[in-house]
Protein backbone atom coordinates (compact mmCIF):
# COMPACT_ATOMS: atom_id res chain seq x y z
CA UNK A 1 0.00 0.00 0.00
CA UNK A 2 2.93 1.97 0.14
CA UNK A 3 2.96 3.88 3.14
CA UNK A 4 5.57 3.73 5.45
CA UNK A 5 5.46 1.90 9.35
CA UNK A 6 5.33 3.85 12.18
CA UNK A 7 7.54 2.45 14.96
CA UNK A 8 6.22 4.32 18.44
CA UNK A 9 7.77 3.55 21.39
CA UNK A 10 9.38 6.85 22.46
CA UNK A 11 6.25 7.93 24.37
CA UNK A 12 7.12 7.59 28.17
CA UNK A 13 4.05 8.60 30.22
CA UNK A 14 1.12 7.07 29.59
CA UNK A 15 -1.24 9.97 29.21
CA UNK A 16 0.68 10.93 26.01
CA UNK A 17 -0.40 7.77 24.48
CA UNK A 18 -3.70 9.39 23.62
CA UNK A 19 -2.26 11.45 21.07
CA UNK A 20 -1.58 8.32 19.47
CA UNK A 21 -5.52 7.56 18.43
CA UNK A 22 -4.94 9.75 15.59
CA UNK A 23 -1.94 7.30 14.53
CA UNK A 24 -3.91 4.57 14.92
CA UNK A 25 -6.63 5.92 12.70
CA UNK A 26 -4.20 5.85 10.01
CA UNK A 27 -2.83 2.30 11.07
CA UNK A 28 0.31 0.80 9.81
CA UNK A 29 1.47 1.34 13.29
CA UNK A 30 3.02 -0.86 15.35
CA UNK A 31 3.30 0.26 19.08
CA UNK A 32 6.27 -1.53 21.11
CA UNK A 33 4.83 -1.05 24.38
CA UNK A 34 7.61 -1.62 26.71
CA UNK A 35 10.19 -0.11 24.00
CA UNK A 36 12.36 -1.36 22.17
CA UNK A 37 15.69 -2.53 21.31
CA UNK A 38 16.83 -0.42 18.91
CA UNK A 39 17.06 2.31 21.20
CA UNK A 40 17.52 0.24 24.65
CA UNK A 41 17.09 3.16 26.47
CA UNK A 42 13.66 3.68 25.54
CA UNK A 43 13.25 0.19 27.85
CA UNK A 44 14.26 2.28 30.84
CA UNK A 45 11.19 4.30 30.09
CA UNK A 46 8.51 1.45 30.09
CA UNK A 47 10.23 -0.08 33.21
CA UNK A 48 9.81 3.38 34.63
CA UNK A 49 6.51 3.35 33.99
CA UNK A 50 5.64 -0.27 34.61
CA UNK A 51 7.80 -1.47 37.26
CA UNK A 52 7.59 0.76 39.25
CA UNK A 53 4.31 0.44 40.48
CA UNK A 54 3.84 -3.19 40.54
CA UNK A 55 2.78 -4.42 43.78
CA UNK A 56 1.72 -7.40 44.84
CA UNK A 57 0.73 -10.19 42.59
CA UNK A 58 0.62 -8.82 38.97
CA UNK A 59 -2.41 -10.46 37.99
CA UNK A 60 -4.34 -9.08 40.64
CA UNK A 61 -2.64 -5.49 39.64
CA UNK A 62 -3.66 -5.92 36.45
CA UNK A 63 -7.40 -6.70 37.08
CA UNK A 64 -7.51 -3.93 39.35
CA UNK A 65 -6.50 -1.77 37.15
CA UNK A 66 -8.75 -2.46 34.65
CA UNK A 67 -11.73 -2.61 37.13
CA UNK A 68 -10.74 0.48 37.92
CA UNK A 69 -10.56 2.09 34.51
CA UNK A 70 -7.21 3.91 35.70
CA UNK A 71 -4.42 4.21 33.27
CA UNK A 72 -2.72 1.38 32.83
CA UNK A 73 1.25 0.83 33.61
CA UNK A 74 1.33 -3.01 33.01
CA UNK A 75 1.51 -4.56 29.81
CA UNK A 76 -1.14 -5.97 29.12
CA UNK A 77 -3.53 -3.15 30.66
CA UNK A 78 -1.83 -0.73 29.32
CA UNK A 79 -2.72 -2.22 25.99
CA UNK A 80 -6.21 -2.50 26.28
CA UNK A 81 -6.39 0.91 27.89
CA UNK A 82 -4.43 2.35 25.41
CA UNK A 83 -6.77 1.13 22.83
CA UNK A 84 -10.04 2.10 24.59
CA UNK A 85 -8.82 5.77 24.76
CA UNK A 86 -8.26 5.73 21.37
CA UNK A 87 -11.21 4.64 19.95
CA UNK A 88 -13.55 5.94 22.63
CA UNK A 89 -16.61 5.74 20.04
CA UNK A 90 -16.25 1.96 19.56
CA UNK A 91 -16.93 1.56 23.57
CA UNK A 92 -20.61 0.20 23.42
CA UNK A 93 -20.45 -1.63 19.62
CA UNK A 94 -19.27 -4.37 18.90
CA UNK A 95 -16.23 -2.96 16.69
CA UNK A 96 -13.08 -3.20 18.08
CA UNK A 97 -11.11 -6.75 17.92
CA UNK A 98 -8.62 -7.77 20.40
CA UNK A 99 -6.69 -11.10 19.74
CA UNK A 100 -4.02 -11.65 22.06
CA UNK A 101 -1.41 -14.32 21.39
CA UNK A 102 1.80 -14.79 22.63
CA UNK A 103 1.54 -14.19 26.25
CA UNK A 104 3.26 -17.44 27.84
CA UNK A 105 3.96 -16.29 31.18
CA UNK A 106 2.07 -17.98 34.26
CA UNK A 107 0.88 -14.72 35.55
CA UNK A 108 -0.51 -12.95 32.12
CA UNK A 109 -2.71 -16.77 32.48
CA UNK A 110 -4.01 -15.58 35.65
CA UNK A 111 -4.74 -12.34 34.42
CA UNK A 112 -6.84 -13.34 30.70
CA UNK A 113 -9.58 -14.50 32.55
CA UNK A 114 -10.13 -11.47 34.04
CA UNK A 115 -9.08 -9.50 31.71
CA UNK A 116 -11.31 -11.25 29.47
CA UNK A 117 -14.51 -10.41 31.45
CA UNK A 118 -13.50 -6.76 31.67
CA UNK A 119 -13.34 -6.34 27.36
CA UNK A 120 -16.30 -8.13 26.96
CA UNK A 121 -18.49 -5.96 29.63
CA UNK A 122 -17.29 -2.94 27.18
CA UNK A 123 -18.02 -5.37 24.21
CA UNK A 124 -15.02 -5.50 23.00
CA UNK A 125 -14.80 -8.84 21.26
CA UNK A 126 -11.97 -10.66 22.56
CA UNK A 127 -9.59 -13.63 21.44
CA UNK A 128 -6.57 -15.35 22.41
CA UNK A 129 -4.57 -18.15 21.33
CA UNK A 130 -4.74 -21.28 22.39
CA UNK A 131 -1.54 -21.76 23.27
CA UNK A 132 -1.33 -19.35 25.34
CA UNK A 133 -3.90 -20.55 27.71
CA UNK A 134 -3.54 -23.50 30.31
CA UNK A 135 -5.60 -26.24 29.66
CA UNK A 136 -7.04 -26.12 33.41
CA UNK A 137 -8.42 -22.71 32.23
CA UNK A 138 -9.52 -24.16 28.92
CA UNK A 139 -12.09 -26.60 30.50
CA UNK A 140 -13.58 -24.04 32.87
CA UNK A 141 -13.17 -20.85 32.60
CA UNK A 142 -13.07 -20.40 28.52
CA UNK A 143 -14.81 -23.87 28.04
CA UNK A 144 -13.09 -24.94 24.79
CA UNK A 145 -13.21 -21.58 23.35
CA UNK A 146 -9.41 -20.61 24.35
CA UNK A 147 -8.74 -20.83 20.82
CA UNK A 148 -9.82 -17.57 18.38
CA UNK A 149 -12.97 -17.01 19.42
CA UNK A 150 -13.47 -13.47 18.89
CA UNK A 151 -16.17 -12.68 15.53
CA UNK A 152 -18.15 -9.97 14.78
CA UNK A 153 -22.17 -10.98 15.97
CA UNK A 154 -20.84 -13.10 18.32
CA UNK A 155 -20.48 -10.75 21.55
CA UNK A 156 -22.60 -11.06 24.32
CA UNK A 157 -22.43 -9.77 27.62
CA UNK A 158 -21.18 -11.68 30.33
CA UNK A 159 -22.34 -12.94 33.52
CA UNK A 160 -19.61 -11.50 36.36
CA UNK A 161 -18.10 -15.23 36.69
CA UNK A 162 -17.06 -14.92 32.95
CA UNK A 163 -18.44 -18.55 32.26
CA UNK A 164 -20.49 -17.27 29.81
CA UNK A 165 -18.93 -15.26 26.29
CA UNK A 166 -18.53 -16.46 22.83
CA UNK A 167 -20.63 -19.25 21.69
CA UNK B 1 -4.15 -24.97 4.43
CA UNK B 2 -3.80 -25.36 7.91
CA UNK B 3 -1.30 -27.14 9.51
CA UNK B 4 -1.47 -27.83 13.35
CA UNK B 5 0.48 -29.23 15.64
CA UNK B 6 0.05 -32.62 15.86
CA UNK B 7 -0.12 -32.63 20.04
CA UNK B 8 -3.05 -31.18 20.05
CA UNK B 9 -6.64 -33.06 20.90
CA UNK B 10 -9.08 -33.46 18.48
CA UNK B 11 -11.21 -30.80 20.31
CA UNK B 12 -8.40 -28.42 19.85
CA UNK B 13 -7.79 -29.19 16.57
CA UNK B 14 -11.79 -28.56 15.82
CA UNK B 15 -11.52 -25.75 17.75
CA UNK B 16 -8.29 -24.01 15.96
CA UNK B 17 -9.76 -24.68 12.80
CA UNK B 18 -13.02 -23.16 12.97
CA UNK B 19 -11.20 -20.40 14.38
CA UNK B 20 -8.67 -19.86 11.38
CA UNK B 21 -11.69 -20.15 9.13
CA UNK B 22 -13.26 -17.13 11.16
CA UNK B 23 -9.64 -15.36 11.16
CA UNK B 24 -9.23 -15.82 7.21
CA UNK B 25 -11.92 -13.39 6.70
CA UNK B 26 -10.85 -11.21 9.11
CA UNK B 27 -6.91 -11.52 7.22
CA UNK B 28 -8.23 -11.68 3.89
CA UNK B 29 -10.08 -8.53 3.50
CA UNK B 30 -9.54 -5.37 3.60
CA UNK B 31 -10.65 -4.95 7.02
CA UNK B 32 -8.20 -3.28 9.18
CA UNK B 33 -10.18 -3.43 12.41
CA UNK B 34 -8.62 -6.35 13.67
CA UNK B 35 -5.92 -5.52 16.69
CA UNK B 36 -3.20 -7.95 16.96
CA UNK B 37 -1.81 -7.91 20.55
CA UNK B 38 1.82 -9.90 20.73
CA UNK B 39 3.41 -11.35 23.50
CA UNK B 40 6.98 -12.65 24.50
CA UNK B 41 5.65 -15.73 23.24
CA UNK B 42 5.26 -15.01 19.72
CA UNK B 43 8.94 -14.36 19.44
CA UNK B 44 9.61 -17.04 21.37
CA UNK B 45 7.96 -19.87 19.06
CA UNK B 46 9.36 -21.60 16.30
CA UNK B 47 13.14 -21.57 16.73
CA UNK B 48 14.05 -18.33 16.88
CA UNK B 49 16.79 -18.28 19.27
CA UNK B 50 15.42 -15.58 21.37
CA UNK B 51 15.06 -16.59 25.01
CA UNK B 52 11.77 -16.44 27.00
CA UNK B 53 12.25 -14.02 30.16
CA UNK B 54 11.94 -16.84 32.59
CA UNK B 55 14.93 -18.19 31.32
CA UNK B 56 16.70 -15.22 30.90
CA UNK B 57 15.66 -14.60 34.48
CA UNK B 58 16.99 -17.35 35.41
CA UNK B 59 20.67 -17.03 33.73
CA UNK B 60 21.06 -13.60 35.43
CA UNK B 61 19.94 -14.93 38.61
CA UNK B 62 22.39 -17.85 38.17
CA UNK B 63 25.50 -15.62 36.98
CA UNK B 64 24.90 -13.18 39.99
CA UNK B 65 25.22 -16.03 42.42
CA UNK B 66 28.07 -17.71 40.46
CA UNK B 67 29.73 -13.95 40.97
CA UNK B 68 29.44 -14.27 44.99
CA UNK B 69 29.69 -17.58 45.59
CA UNK B 70 31.54 -20.95 44.36
CA UNK B 71 29.19 -23.69 43.61
CA UNK B 72 28.08 -26.56 41.26
CA UNK B 73 24.43 -25.91 39.56
CA UNK B 74 24.98 -30.04 38.47
CA UNK B 75 23.77 -31.52 40.90
CA UNK B 76 22.69 -29.03 43.68
CA UNK B 77 19.17 -27.71 44.79
CA UNK B 78 19.87 -24.74 43.57
CA UNK B 79 18.76 -24.71 39.80
CA UNK B 80 15.31 -25.52 41.08
CA UNK B 81 15.59 -22.64 43.39
CA UNK B 82 16.58 -20.89 41.18
CA UNK B 83 13.67 -21.68 38.95
CA UNK B 84 11.13 -21.25 41.52
CA UNK B 85 12.73 -17.67 42.55
CA UNK B 86 12.06 -17.04 38.69
CA UNK B 87 8.78 -17.83 38.74
CA UNK B 88 7.66 -16.10 42.09
CA UNK B 89 9.45 -12.33 41.52
CA UNK B 90 9.47 -11.81 37.81
CA UNK B 91 11.20 -10.46 34.83
CA UNK B 92 9.80 -6.93 35.36
CA UNK B 93 10.16 -6.72 39.13
CA UNK B 94 13.76 -8.38 38.95
CA UNK B 95 14.54 -5.42 36.15
CA UNK B 96 12.90 -2.68 38.32
CA UNK B 97 15.34 -3.36 40.90
CA UNK B 98 18.63 -3.68 38.60
CA UNK B 99 17.43 -0.11 37.48
CA UNK B 100 16.81 0.93 41.02
CA UNK B 101 20.53 0.06 42.41
CA UNK B 102 22.35 0.34 39.08
CA UNK B 103 20.99 1.56 36.19
CA UNK B 104 24.21 1.64 33.62
CA UNK B 105 23.85 -2.19 34.45
CA UNK B 106 20.20 -2.38 32.87
CA UNK B 107 21.41 0.06 29.96
CA UNK B 108 23.72 -2.74 29.52
CA UNK B 109 21.73 -5.71 29.80
CA UNK B 110 19.14 -4.20 27.16
CA UNK B 111 22.23 -3.73 24.75
CA UNK B 112 23.36 -7.23 25.24
CA UNK B 113 19.86 -8.36 25.03
CA UNK B 114 19.94 -5.98 21.37
CA UNK B 115 23.17 -7.59 19.89
CA UNK B 116 22.05 -11.34 20.90
CA UNK B 117 18.69 -10.09 18.90
CA UNK B 118 20.79 -9.98 15.89
CA UNK B 119 21.65 -13.63 16.31
CA UNK B 120 17.78 -14.28 16.39
CA UNK B 121 15.86 -15.36 13.22
CA UNK B 122 11.75 -14.30 12.91
CA UNK B 123 9.01 -16.69 12.82
CA UNK B 124 5.80 -16.87 10.49
CA UNK B 125 4.21 -14.68 13.70
CA UNK B 126 6.12 -12.17 12.46
CA UNK B 127 6.04 -12.35 9.39
CA UNK B 128 2.33 -12.46 9.49
CA UNK B 129 2.15 -9.19 11.63
CA UNK B 130 5.06 -7.59 9.66
CA UNK B 131 2.21 -8.04 6.24
CA UNK B 132 -0.32 -6.84 9.14
CA UNK B 133 1.27 -3.57 9.81
CA UNK B 134 2.38 -3.12 6.41
CA UNK B 135 -0.91 -3.72 4.46
CA UNK B 136 -2.45 -0.82 7.35
CA UNK B 137 -3.23 -3.06 10.12
CA UNK B 138 -2.08 -2.10 14.54
CA UNK B 139 -0.14 -4.37 16.32
CA UNK B 140 0.42 -3.44 19.98
CA UNK B 141 3.30 -5.69 21.40
CA UNK B 142 5.34 -5.96 25.16
CA UNK B 143 8.48 -7.68 23.33
CA UNK B 144 11.58 -5.41 23.18
CA UNK B 145 12.60 -7.55 20.27
CA UNK B 146 12.37 -6.24 16.92
CA UNK B 147 11.84 -9.31 14.82
CA UNK B 148 8.12 -7.54 13.56
CA UNK B 149 10.41 -4.65 12.26
CA UNK B 150 12.60 -7.38 10.26
CA UNK B 151 10.27 -8.50 8.29
CA UNK B 152 8.77 -5.41 7.38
Amino acid sequence: MGRSLAVRYQEEKVPTLCGLAERFEQGFCLFKIHGSLDDPRSCLGALEHVGTRLGGRRANLLAEIVRRDRFALSAGAASILIFRRCYPSCIGQEVPLCLFFGFTTKVTHQALPRFRTALIRHRFLFGTTQATIPSSLRQTRFRGNAAVDGCRGHCQPLADDGARGFR
Amino acid sequence: MVILSPNISQQDASISLASVGRLRTFLSGADRSLVFFAGAGASTAGNTGMPSTPNLLQWILLDALKRVVEFEIEGSDLAGAITDISDSIGFEITLNDLWQTCREATILLYRSLAEYEQRCTPNQVHSLLAYWLTTGGIVLTTNYDCLIEREC
